[in-house]
């Protein structure tokens, strides 16, 4: 039996390289965000609920938006709107919290960020009586959920 | 540690060219990660043609 092409056991093992940094850097990364959706608007309470990537399902209600309402109420064009916001839980004990259908309490510290929005200046897109502006986000922080109101212990949801 | 991206969507009412909030939502979207496999099978195929192409000029 010969020995194998050089050229060719190089490129093999540089494959070999390649899938194991791969591998290495997926095991790596946190739990990603792969649906579900934050809402708010000026009638019903906010929406909140998350899939991940390890097919975990969150949903809250009654969670706090720490978000500057610039524009709540009339303004002109020319302004600049912030669209990033944070989200933790609510002091308010009604709070609801699911992970996977489990009612819990939780302990959310929650980013989300994207560039603002320029009345005027964006194009937005005419949505009936209302006019809608699109922009990219990126979400990040912490989310543990704990079956005892004080919230210590060992987190059964993360 | 949670992270994701998406798209945001501001709606704005808009009355006599003045505008007030209507509401905010950020839409959720899974980001395309090339899987292991997937690298190798690619890797593979270019592993091939290029051994294909010093063999056969």
């Amino acid at each position: 039996m010969g020995a194998p092409c050089p050229g060719l056991l190089r490129l093999v093992i540089v494959l070999a390289i390649t899938v194991q940094v791969s591998a290495t850097s997926a095991a790596a990364d946190p739990v990603r965000i792969v649906g579900g959706s934050v809402s708010f608007d000026t009638g019903d309470p906010p929406a909140f609920s998350l899939l991940t990537s390890s097919g975990q399902l969150f949903e809250a209600e009654a969670f706090r938006l720490d978000w500057p309402a610039t524009c709540f109420f009339q303004c002109s064009p020319g302004v600049a709107i912030p669209i990033s916001i944070g989200i933790t839980e609510s002091e308010d004990l009604s709070m609801v919290f699911r992970a996977d259908g489990v009612d819990l309490f939780p302990v959310m510290d929650l980013v989300i960020s994207a560039q603002s929005v320029t009345l005027g200046s964006d194009i937005g897109m005419p949505n009936g009586p209302s006019v809608d502006f699109l922009r990219p986000f990126t979400f990040a922080g912490q989310l543990t959920g704990y079956t005892s109101p004080d919230r210590i212990g060992t987190p059964s949801s993360t | 540690m949670l992270t994701g991206s998406g798209t945001a969507r501001l709606s704005m009412a808009l009355e006599d060219g003045r505008y007030s909030f209507s509401s905010l939502d950020y839409n959720f979207q899974p980001d395309p990660v090339p899987e292991p496999a997937t690298l190798l099978l690619v890797g593979s195929g270019a592993a091939l043609l290029w051994r294909r192409r010093k063999v056969h000029p």
